[in-house]
């Protein structure tokens, strides 16, 4: 698939020029955020809400 | 990268869906069953179950709609900015299905070797706190034992010193982190058969989420443009 005959870090690299460190911690931050309220929350609420996807997804926490 | 990032949002949105429908139409009867089962048995003293604040249709909704944006998060991570970075090390041809092993492994394989997937009804005597706590740190080991692996594939001269290599650098990481790991016990039981059926329901979804998402991922793969107008090909 790949075109160029790049390698990892010259991935990396060419990853570091284009995403500025703003938008690399807000798409962790997004990130983060989506997996916490999607498996880990612990707020009742949150945690029921998404009680059968989590036991479908076989992460068993209760 | 932004290509890559859009192909990964498309294949997680694509696998999302398809998981979400696997979710609403097959995963959450059977829990809900189990579940029931539970309740009838000695089992399930003192535990809240979706629906007891929430109505029961909400929670299913938030389900189905949580799974499918769990399909568009792994897309995004694993298919966007993690295939990005890692694209020059993988195959020419079955990356894309290489990274949804991986995927499979780290999230759902290597996590389950400590806190395996068991029916509503059967629970883990840890905490919730401290059971996710260690099902996220065993998925970091997994994401951790795959890029290992793939170092090793690279830095063995051959094919099958490399494959060797790299699937006893995988094994070793994981037996580590296994052995590290506090066992689990469970408690509670449900009839047999259906403690089986159960884990074959979960595993085959989530085989399905990262299938699913590797495919679109791999039908999305930049061809080099036909020189000539081809006949369009059967589609295989």
């Amino acid at each position: 698939m790949p075109a160029t005959n790049d390698t990892v870090s010259d991935r990396i690299a060419a990853a570091r020029t284009t995403v500025s460190p703003t938008r690399l911690g807000l798409g962790l931050l997004g990130v983060t955020l989506a997996l916490f309220l999607l498996v880990f929350a612990q707020e009742p609420l949150v945690h029921e809400a998404m009680h059968d996807g989590r036991h479908v997804a076989g992460v068993v926490c209760h | 990268m932004y290509d890559h990032l859009r192909r990964g949002a498309v294949s997680g949105a694509v696998g999302g869906a398809v998981y979400g429908l696997y979710v609403a139409l097959v995963g959450a009867p059977v829990v809900e069953y189990a579940e029931h089962l539970a309740d009838h048995g000695a089992a399930a003293a003192g535990h809240d179950h979706a629906g007891a604040a929430l109505g029961d249709g909400l929670a299913g909704a938030v389900s189905v709609g949580g799974s499918a944006a769990l399909g568009l998060v792994a897309g995004l991570v694993v298919f966007g900015a993690v295939a990005y970075v890692v694209e020059p090390a993988l195959p020419a041809v079955g990356g894309s299905y290489l990274l949804g092993l991986c995927g499979f492994l780290s999230a759902s394989a290597v996590p389950w070797l400590v806190l395996p997937p068991a029916a509503p009804g059967v629970e883990p005597t840890v905490s919730a706190t401290a059971g996710l706590t260690l099902y996220a740190g065993l998925a970091v080991a997994g994401a951790t034992a795959c890029v290992a692996a793939g170092a090793a594939f690279h830095r063995l001269p051959g094919r099958a010193a490399g494959a060797v290599g790299a699937v006893a650098v995988f094994a070793a990481v994981v037996g580590g982190a296994v052995f590290l790991a506090p066992s689990v016990a469970y408690e509670g039981s449900v009839p047999a058969g259906l403690g089986t059926a159960y884990t074959g329901v979960v595993v085959a979804g989530q085989l399905l989420l990262w299938g699913a998402v590797a495919t679109v991922h791999d039908r999305l793969r930049r061809r080099p443009r036909p020189t000539a107008t081809a006949a369009p090909t059967v589609a295989d």
